[in-house]
């Protein structure tokens, strides 16, 4: 009986979520994801798409993983005095109802240790978490450009 | 009668004479604002032309089959320079692959492509050795040549050509070969005198740069 009241509450709690977990799922988008080819062995590759943050308040990407690569990690090209500074990014923020376009030479996805070699036309699956713990599930097509 | 006949005529042939002469006007000015005199610099969208080419210091670099890379190797053809990394996901691979396009606009100059190269120069010896930079830049085309040597003579070339580079330090102590490297964006253009011609900085545009590199190409030579 015990077992059963549980599971009944289990239940419950899942059936409220829900609607919850459906609305978030749409919050952020993702667009245009691809991924730079690059000369082969090399240890790390860019990645670039834009991301618009449909939701009513401000979010912030906490995580990119892929199964793709060994690690994943935000940067942006910062040009000063005629040049190229490649930064970290550690909190990438997405403000309300507006998009943060990645893009070559500004903002990228610097990924580091391909699995396996990457050629063009190759896709590449990606998860990105936003700071109101949602989870968005892309994929990104390999490019020579 | 005559005298009546005549009057036309001189007026036509004056007419027509002047017409020529507007054209031919037209064409030259046209041709002196777009191409430039002779001795006046071309007009550039992309470039800086230095007043007057500048010679490099003796250097003696590695090219990415090993091989001696030195003043010699520049002679006889134009050579667009480019100073990074290969470990660089971003500024190098977008200039290169630009450079590869600024190439194929050239196309319509069949002497001058066949008599133009692309040199990656690393400022990243410890990690950019000869064979690591034969797979890199034999990516993005065949006439591409890949640099690198000891540091002081990869010092010598970035200075004379205004170049800047700075090394981070390693981001964790455990993995020492992940560092990031800054370093200045400039293409810069090297004559078949092997000497400093040109600097392009910051422009996107491959078609602006070929343009300008053929009007350089046709002041100079």
């Amino acid at each position: 009986m015990k077992l059963l009241s549980a599971f009944f509450y289990v239940c419950l709690t899942l059936l409220t979520l829900q609607p919850v977990l459906a609305a978030d799922s749409a919050t952020l988008q993702v667009e245009n994801a691809w991924v730079r080819e690059g000369p082969p062995g090399m240890p790390m590759m860019g990645g670039f798409m834009s991301v618009t943050n449909n939701s009513t308040g401000d979010v912030s990407i906490t995580r990119i993983s892929s199964p793709a690569f060994k690690s994943i990690e935000l940067h942006e090209t910062i040009m000063q005095d005629g040049m190229a500074k490649m930064r970290e990014v550690s909190e990438l923020r997405i403000p309300a109802g507006q998009t943060v376009v990645l893009e070559p030479g500004g903002k990228h996805m610097m990924l580091f240790n391909p699995v396996k070699p990457l050629k063009a036309g190759d896709t590449v699956t990606f998860q990105l978490s936003g700071s109101d713990d949602q989870r968005v599930e892309f994929s990104a097509s390999v490019k020579r450009r | 009668m005559n005298e009546k006949r005549k009057r036309p005529k001189g007026q036509l042939f004056a007419l027509v004479a002047s017409a020529v002469i507007a054209l031919l006007l037209g064409y030259f000015l046209g041709n002196y604002f777009e191409y430039g005199s002779p001795d006046k610099p071309p007009k550039l969208d992309s470039a800086t032309l230095l007043p007057q080419a500048a010679d490099l210091p003796d250097f003696e670099l590695m090219d990415q089959n090993g091989q001696v890379f030195n003043n010699q190797n520049l002679q006889g053809k134009w050579h667009f320079l480019f100073f990074g990394y290969t470990h660089c996901p971003d500024v190098c691979p977008t200039t290169l692959l630009r450079l590869t396009e600024v190439y194929n606009r050239t196309a319509a100059e069949h002497d001058l492509q066949a008599n133009t190269d692309v040199i990656f120069v690393s400022v990243d010896p410890g990690r950019d050795t000869p064979q690591h930079l034969k797979k890199y830049v034999e990516y993005f085309a065949k006439y591409f040549i890949g640099l690198t040597g000891k540091k002081e003579q990869i010092d010598k070339l970035s200075k004379a050509l205004g170049i800047a580079y700075s090394i981070h330090p390693p981001e964790a102590e455990d993995e020492p070969d992940n560092y990031l490297v800054d370093h200045s964006a400039a293409i810069l253009l090297i004559n078949p005198q092997g000497q400093f011609q040109a600097v392009f900085l910051g422009e996107q545009d491959p078609q602006k740069i070929a343009d300008d590199f053929i009007k350089i190409a046709k002041f100079v030579e």
